[in-house]
């Protein structure tokens, strides 16, 4: 019979408090600094947007060899999750608000669809493809909040219902 | 007397910001360089980057560090790896609250990560906001920290605290 090791439980300060001792949030951070913190996130926007296009010219590359292929196998899935993980990353930062959410369902559906094959994958790419490039080409109004819940709901019913039985 | 009283607290609170020793692990250099100039201006000046989490351990067994922010895709090991592996270290380093900081926003990733002994958890895109959360956290509501056979990091037990997860996911049994 194994000798099973109890659970240790340390009751113990980190060096990150021990360093900053018993002071609260806000004692430290007041609201001045909080808001240069938030202007450096609007400074970088122009560079996460140029980011967020070129990331989006490599995904229509690998959407293109994608599609090349004649049957898909998970692993065709999992290989488009990196840069799609990095739009989703990305794009808010830089301007992007509704890329980061096409983003998002079109990541949850690759990272399940290397698990578990779906219904019709090309179909829930293609219809993702087809959102990401409306956005991008200026054609869908982002600043139509109602249009854009819409959109994300209808993308995430669609991913969904490729899982279901 | 008072104004005085309150710059020479403040001065003693810069001065415990500049000596915490930040490392930041990540592999988007777009990413790094906004969260440096963000933890910069809150006044964290000790910040160390490693791009992959193996030259992050080869970091820690040098360097001590008191505060970690970590990537979860990595090239090479993962940040969940690198986790697991620092939380094995015997030594006080292995205490060090880690960030994790990911695209990666399902439940079941919130667990995943929580089960390698990730401390708090951020969903990117990064907002100041929600770094400004977890600083919160983990600066007023320190946990115990677990040395169990499958498990090593900090008390995943977060009873009074149930919001801490990002999204409302934390459904956690305690």
């Amino acid at each position: 019979m194994s000798e099973q090791k109890k659970a240790q439980i340390i009751e113990q300060k980190s060096s990150f408090n021990e360093k900053m001792g018993n002071v609260k949030f806000d004692e430290v951070f007041d609201k001045t600094t909080l808001h240069k913190a938030e202007s450096i996130v609007l400074k970088k926007e122009s560079e996460f947007k140029n980011a967020t296009k070129e990331d989006y010219e490599n995904l229509l590359k690998a959407i293109e060899k994608f599609n090349r292929k004649e049957n898909l196998f998970k692993g065709d899935y999992e290989e488009l999750t990196e840069i799609i993980l990095r739009i989703k990353s990305r794009a808010e930062t830089g301007g992007f608000g509704l890329v980061t959410l096409v983003a998002k369902s079109l990541f949850e559906f690759c990272e399940t669809a290397s698990q578990k094959t779906p219904i019709d994958g090309r179909k829930v790419i293609r219809l993702h493809m087809a959102s990401f490039e409306q956005i991008f080409s200026g054609l869908f109004d982002e600043k139509n909040h109602e249009k854009a819940e819409k959109l994300v709901a209808g993308l995430n019913a669609i991913v969904a219902a490729n899982f279901k039985g | 007397m008072a104004k005085i009283d309150s710059m020479s607290s403040m001065l003693k609170i810069k001065k415990s910001l500049r000596s915490v020793k930040i490392l930041l692990v990540e592999d988007d250099a777009l990413i790094y360089s906004l969260i440096k100039d963000v933890l910069e201006v809150m006044g964290f000046s000790n910040i160390t980057y490693c791009k992959t989490g193996e030259s992050a351990i080869e970091e820690i067994r040098v360097n001590s560090f008191d505060l970690i922010l970590c990537d979860w895709k990595l090239s090479g090991i993962s940040g969940l790896e690198f986790t697991k592996k620092l939380r094995e270290i015997e030594d006080s380093k292995r205490y060090a609250p880690i960030i994790m900081i990911t695209g990666k926003s399902r439940e079941a990733d919130v667990k995943e990560a929580r089960d390698a002994g990730v401390t708090e958890y951020m969903i990117k895109p990064f907002k100041v906001n929600a770094l400004c959360e977890k600083i919160k956290y983990i600066l007023e509501k320190p946990r115990n920290f677990v040395i169990a056979g499958s498990y090593i990091g900090p008390d995943r037990r977060r009873k009074d605290n149930p919001e801490a997860i990002p999204n409302g996911i934390d459904r956690r049994e305690g």
